[in-house]
């Protein structure tokens, strides 16, 4: 309905010298204002610097040097960028060992990341560890599904984000793994793994129709999927049974999917998960582009 | 003027409606991008050094490595499982049998353990920080033969290359053809003397078969601790695969 009234506006106002070619540029333009883009890690493991010269798969690969000059370049392409992780920021060289995950998060602030999860290793030196060490990151970590009532963690954990970009509001939530066999128990006492479904239904609802988010992003450090147990919770269930998310950036499993996939939600609707391997290896990015248009284009474009 | 305004007029118009029926139109899906090959940032750099430098001792060289080894160069076994589980085993069974002179029957630890591969030649310190990040220490598990059916049952499952040591296992298809343990046929009816982790003994990686054990030794060593201890007296590094554990 206000796009018939824009074109109608356009052609009246033509009378005052506004010619068609003007309106096409603008409206190509107004199509470029709306691009969201959606960068991602997960599971870096205190990987800082690069790999060694001499590693016979990865020569020189990841780095945080590396990965913040790619995120710079991309975010000058497009300021409106948002930066998110799906956990397993700790654990894997000596930097956490001797230091215990500031290193990590000041980086990551640095670097401009704009939100994590937990991820189970994030717990390796125990929650009250974590919940001091948290201070160095200037984002936040989310989770929806642990009960973190009276632990350390209580009041620094929250379960979701909104950020507002160019006007275009994004929700981000944050699921865990269920930690135990993964962590020992005294580690995350306190601590209980919540089923993920009703959770998520549930907050991607609220995010959606009630705080009106434009999209709707799950970081999970479920896994992708899990071939010995196909009922075990992961990014490909959750999906198939949940409504309202959009994207899921996974984690824990270290999957490296070639790019994205795109499954059917309940609704029959699509649902794209990603997952980057691991290590800082490689960088998810994914582009959401917004218009007025009444008519949504089915035929979504996937560029390779 | 003119034109102005209707600049003006059309930006009022843009800014009414993006607060509202915003709709997703395209999604543009690319390859995943390789991280890789930077020009300097000396902001990031400036906050790194402090810390780097702090743990720079750990890039001393301790050793050489033949040749790569990886968690992930064969099915059951691999040869940096078989390094690893077979130098713990050795150390742990020394320091056990000042304790309990029966000494050890074989060991077993977790393929998610090891986090990185050895790579050929120089080998630091801090590489074994990356292959073996954990604080674990050394475990040992006295189980029923009965338990030790449930962790080779658990191995034919997994299908994982774990690290073992000493524990001889070929799987026919699914079935179980042969165990021998430390050289000797396995009985069930026999209690074993099992190394593992403290992580892996409180059921970590699902391994309940250690959980509740008819006795427990804790030997408060660091398993990487013993691995660079290992590598500074043996100097040259070599790991090999034996089908101690396959599937035909």
């Amino acid at each position: 309905m206000k796009r018939r009234n824009f074109l109608k506006h356009i052609k009246t106002s033509s009378i005052y010298g506004i010619t068609l070619p003007y309106f096409e540029t603008f409206n190509s333009s107004l199509k470029d204002l709306k691009k969201i883009t959606i960068l991602h890690t997960n599971d870096v493991h205190s990987h800082i610097d690069p790999f060694p010269k001499n590693d016979p798969i990865n020569p020189n690969g990841g780095g945080v040097i590396a990965r913040s000059n790619l995120i710079n370049s991309i975010k000058k392409d497009n300021p409106n960028t948002l930066v998110l992780d799906a956990g397993d920021v700790f654990q894997g060289t000596p930097y956490f060992n001797f230091f215990g995950g500031e290193i990590e998060l000041k980086l990551m602030s640095k670097m401009g990341y704009n939100a994590s999860t937990l991820g189970n290793h994030e717990f390796d030196n125990g929650i009250e560890k974590l919940a001091k060490v948290l201070k160095n990151a200037n984002f936040p970590f989310l989770n929806a599904n642990y009960t973190l009532k009276n632990t350390p963690l209580e009041d620094k954990i929250k379960s979701y984000e909104i950020f507002d970009l160019n006007g275009i509001k994004i929700g981000v939530f944050g699921l865990g793994i269920d930690l135990e066999g993964l962590v020992e128990k005294k580690l995350y006492k306190g601590i209980e793994y919540i089923d993920p479904v009703d959770i998520s239904n549930d907050i991607s609802y609220d995010l959606k129709l009630n705080k009106k988010c434009d999209l709707v992003i799950c970081l999970s450090h479920l896994g992708f999927s899990y071939s010995k147990d196909s009922n075990l919770m992961c990014d490909l269930i959750l999906a198939k049974k949940t409504r309202n998310i959009d994207l899921i950036i996974g984690g824990h499993t270290h999957t490296f999917l070639e790019k994205p996939v795109r499954v059917k939600n309940i609704d029959n609707k699509d649902v794209i998960i990603n997952q980057v391997g691991c290590f800082g290896i490689n960088l998810g990015k994914i582009d959401f582009y917004f218009s007025n248009e009444n008519k949504k284009n089915d035929s979504e474009s996937i560029k390779i | 003027m003119k034109l102005k305004l209707i600049v003006l007029i059309i930006t009022l118009f843009v800014s009414s409606c993006s607060s509202e029926n915003l709709i997703l139109t395209e999604i543009f899906i690319e390859k995943n991008i390789k991280i890789k090959d930077s020009v300097n940032n000396e902001e990031l750099e400036s906050l790194i050094i402090p810390y780097r430098n702090k743990i720079k001792s750990l890039a001393k060289v301790i050793g050489f490595s033949k040749e790569s080894y990886s968690i992930r160069d064969s099915e059951l076994e691999s040869t940096l499982g078989n390094l690893i589980a077979d130098v713990l085993f050795k150390k742990c069974d020394i320091e056990f049998k000042k304790i309990n002179p029966i000494g050890l029957d074989f060991a077993l630890f977790n393929f998610g353990g090891i986090r990185g591969t050895l790579n050929k030649g120089e080998v630091t310190q801090h590489d074994m920080f990356t292959i073996m990040p954990w604080k674990n220490t050394a475990t040992i598990v006295k189980i029923k033969g009965k338990k030790v059916k449930e962790l080779i049952d658990y191995i034919n499952n997994e299908n994982l290359a774990h690290p073992s040591s000493r524990i001889n296992i070929v799987f026919d298809k699914k079935t179980i053809s042969r165990i021998k343990i430390n050289n000797k046929d396995f009985d069930i009816k026999k209690d074993y003397y099992v190394l593992t982790s403290n992580f892996l003994q409180e059921g970590g990686d699902k391994m309940v078969f250690f959980e509740n054990p008819i006795e427990l030794y804790s030997l408060n060593l660091n398993l990487r601790d013993l691995l660079i201890e290992y590598i500074k007296e043996k100097k040259i590094i070599e790991a090999k695969l034996d089908n101690r554990i396959m599937r035909k």
